[in-house]
C-alpha cells in the first residue's frame, strides 16, 4: 500500500481516451498491454483489391523496455512502424508522458506523431502533434471506421491540445482544441452522480457549431459501461454511443459495441460503427474486432481483425484465490 | 513531511491490515500485541475497512477519506479513494510484484514494479512487499504500547512506532488497538515534534467477507496502461 502522502500529490498522465490524436492507430496499441509481449494481427477489408491490397499482416512486438525507454515495434506486408515511450513518475510532483511513432509504407509513405502529457493533481494536460504524406487508411484498412475519428487526409498536420481540471469530487471541466484537418474546440463540464456521470458543452470549429451533451453508465460489478453523446447545433448534428460489458466472456474478457454518425465531419468517415471482443486464450489475449461504415462518398465498406497478444518475460503475477 | 514518514505509515497500515483475535484480561507488552495481530492476520481470509480523517501536507489540512480491501495471505490490497477530490474514484492495487494505479481524470493505470518501488524507498520510504508481512516490516520499528484505557476485557492500546535506523528524527506512527476484537480503531501520524499531520479513524471493519482476488484486482478494461 502506497504512502498516503504521494498518492495524494501525484499520480497521473494523459488525459481520457476519447480526446486524443489518434494519428498512428497501429503503434497506438503498444499502450494497451500488460508486460512485454508479442502480437499477430491480421486485418481485411474487402475493397476490390486482391487479399494482400486489402488485408495486412502485421507481428509486433509491445512494451519492451529499453535503454530506459519503452519500445513498441512492428513489421507487416505494408510496412513497418516504431514507438518509443517513456514516462517518469515523481512522486510529489506528477508524472511525465513522452511518446513518438513513427510507420513507414513499403510502397513509400512515411507517417509520424509525438506526445507529451503530464499530470499535477487535479490538472491533465496533453500535446499531440502529427505529420503524413500517405493516407492512413494505406496504413490500416480498419483505421478509417476507429471509434475516436480519425483524420483522413492524403496528407497533412495536425495538432492537439487537451487539458482537463478536477474542480471537485463531482465536476471535471475539459477543454480540447485540434488544429489541422477539420479545426474545432470541445469544451465540456463533465459530471458526476455515482454510476452516471453526465457532460455538457460546446464544439465549434470549421463547419461545426453546436451545443454537446452526453451521458456514461457504469456499473463496476457486472461490468456494463454505456455512453451516448449528442452534438446539435443550426447546422450539425452528430451521434455517438458505446455499450460495453467486461467480464461477459470470461474473467479479464470485455466486449465493446459502438456506433457514430457525423455528418458535420469532412476528414473522418461520416459513419463508423463496430464491434471488440477480447478475451484470454491461452497464455495471452485474442482479440476480435468487427468495423464498418461508410467509405469516402462510395458507398459502405466492412472489415474484420484479429490479433493475438503473447506476454513475455516475467510472468504478471496472477493472484491466488482465496 | 520526511521521507521516512511513509514508512511509519506503512508499518501502521500493515498493522491495521490485520485481523481480529480472542483476547484475555492481561497485561500486554507491545510484542503481545502484535503477535496476536500477527496470528490474527493468517487467520483471516479477507479484510475490508474505511480510513477516514483528515491529513496536513504542505501547511494545508485535507480531509482524507479511502476505502481498503485486501486478502492478506495473497499479499493483495486495494485501496479506492473518496477524498480528497484530487484523488477521489482513484484506484491502487497492490500485490507481490507490482502496484497499480489507476487514475480516474485521465482513465489511465500506472503500473510499477514493488522493485522499482523499493529502489525508490529512500523516497516514498514505503516496501510494498513488507506491507502484509508485519513481523518482518516491525524488524526495522521499535513498536511500545503507550498507553492502555478503559476496562479490561475491552482495552485500547496505544502503539507507537518509531524507525530503528538511526539519523534524523523522522516522527512516529500511532496505531490505536481495541482489545475487543483486536481490531485497529485509529491510526496517527506524528512529525518529529510531535504535531499530527495526520489522522485517520478505522470504520466499516469487516474480516472473511468473502473477497476474492478477481474482485480485488478488477479495473476499467478500457483504461489505458502505463508501464514505468
Amino acid at each position: 500500500m502506497s504512502s498516503l502522502l504521494s498518492l495524494f500529490q501525484s499520480r497521473a498522465g494523459l488525459l481520457r481516451r476519447g480526446l486524443r490524436l489518434s494519428v498512428l492507430p497501429l503503434a497506438a496499441t503498444f499502450a494497451t498491454a500488460g508486460a512485454t509481449g508479442l502480437d499477430f494481427g491480421v486485418s481485411y477489408a474487402p475493397a476490390g483489391g486482391t487479399l494482400l491490397q486489402d488485408g495486412l499482416l502485421r507481428i509486433g512486438v509491445q512494451d519492451l523496455p529499453l535503454a530506459g525507454f519503452t519500445v513498441a515495434a512492428g513489421l507487416g506486408t505494408r510496412g513497418i512502424d516504431a514507438a518509443f515511450g517513456r514516462s517518469l513518475v515523481l512522486p510529489g510532483l506528477g508524472v511525465a508522458r513522452a511518446r513518438a511513432d513513427a510507420a513507414v509504407l513499403y510502397s513509400g509513405g512515411v507517417r509520424g506523431a509525438l506526445s507529451l502529457s503530464g499530470t499535477a493533481g487535479p490538472v491533465a494536460l496533453t500535446l499531440d502533434g502529427g505529420a503524413w504524406n500517405a493516407g492512413l487508411t494505406h496504413f490500416d484498412p480498419l483505421a478509417r471506421w476507429a471509434e475516436e475519428a480519425p483524420d483522413l487526409r492524403d496528407g497533412g498536420a495536425a495538432l492537439g491540445v487537451s487539458a482537463r481540471y478536477r474542480l471537485n469530487r463531482e465536476v471535471v471541466l475539459s477543454a480540447s482544441g485540434t488544429l489541422g484537418g477539420q479545426s474545432s474546440v470541445l469544451a465540456q463540464a463533465e459530471l458526476r452522480r455515482e454510476a452516471l456521470s453526465y457532460r455538457f458543452g460546446v464544439r465549434a470549429g470549421q463547419g461545426v457549431l453546436g451545443a454537446a451533451a452526453g451521458a456514461t453508465y457504469t456499473d463496476p460489478d457486472s461490468g456494463l459501461n454505456a455512453a451516448l453523446d449528442l452534438l446539435v447545433g443550426p447546422d450539425t448534428f452528430g451521434l455517438t454511443g458505446h455499450l460495453g460489458l467486461d467480464g461477459v466472456l470470461g474473467d479479464g474478457s470485455s466486449l465493446r459495441l459502438f456506433a457514430a454518425y457525423e455528418p458535420w465531419r469532412t476528414t473522418s468517415e461520416v459513419l463508423r460503427y463496430g464491434a471488440q471482443a477480447s478475451l484470454n486464450v491461452g497464455a495471452g489475449t485474442l482479440d476480435l474486432e468487427g468495423y464498418g461504415g461508410t467509405r469516402g462518398a462510395a458507398g459502405q465498406g466492412f472489415g474484420l481483425k484479429a490479433k493475438y497478444l503473447l506476454p513475455l518475460g516475467t510472468p504478471e503475477e496472477t493472484p491466488a484465490q482465496p | 513531511m520526511t521521507s521516512k514518514t511513509p514508512s511509519l505509515l506503512a508499518a501502521a497500515l500493515s498493522l491495521t491490515l490485520l485481523g481480529s483475535g480472542v483476547s484475555q484480561a492481561q497485561t500486554y507488552s507491545a510484542t503481545d500485541i502484535i503477535g496476536k495481530l500477527d496470528a490474527a492476520q493468517k487467520s483471516a481470509r479477507d479484510l475490508s475497512f474505511r480510513l477516514s480523517g483528515s491529513g496536513s501536507f504542505d501547511g494545508s489540512a485535507q480531509k482524507i477519506d479511502l476505502s481498503v480491501q485486501s486478502i492478506p495471505a495473497s499479499s493483495l490490497a486495494r485501496v479506492v479513494f473518496a477524498a480528497p477530490d484530487s484523488l477521489a474514484d482513484n484506484i491502487v492495487v497492490v500485490n507481490k510484484t507490482e502496484v497499480r494505479n489507476y487514475l480516474y481524470l485521465t482513465n489511465q493505470v500506472t503500473v510499477t514494479s514493488t522493485a522499482k518501488m523499493a529502489g525508490q524507498a529512500g523516497v516514498t520510504g514505503i516496501d510494498f512487499s513488507q506491507i502484509s508481512n508485519v513481523s518482518a516490516l516491525l524488524k526495522s520499528y521499535d513498536v511500545k504500547v503507550l498507553s492502555a484505557t478503559g476496562t479490561a476485557g475491552s482495552r485500547l492500546f496505544t502503539l507507537e512506532g518509531t524507525p530503528k535506523a538511526a539519523g534524523t528524527n523522522d516522527g512516529k506512527a500511532r496505531v490505536y488497538v481495541t482489545e475487543a476484537g483486536w481490531r485497529p480503531t485509529r491510526l496517527q501520524l506524528l512529525d518529529s515534534a510531535g504535531k499530527t499531520l495526520a489522522d485517520l479513524s478505522v470504520s466499516n471493519y469487516k474480516t472473511n467477507s468473502g473477497l476474492t482476488a478477481v474482485r480485488l484486482t478488477t479495473l476499467p478494461k478500457d483504461a489505458e496502461i502505463i508501464r514505468q
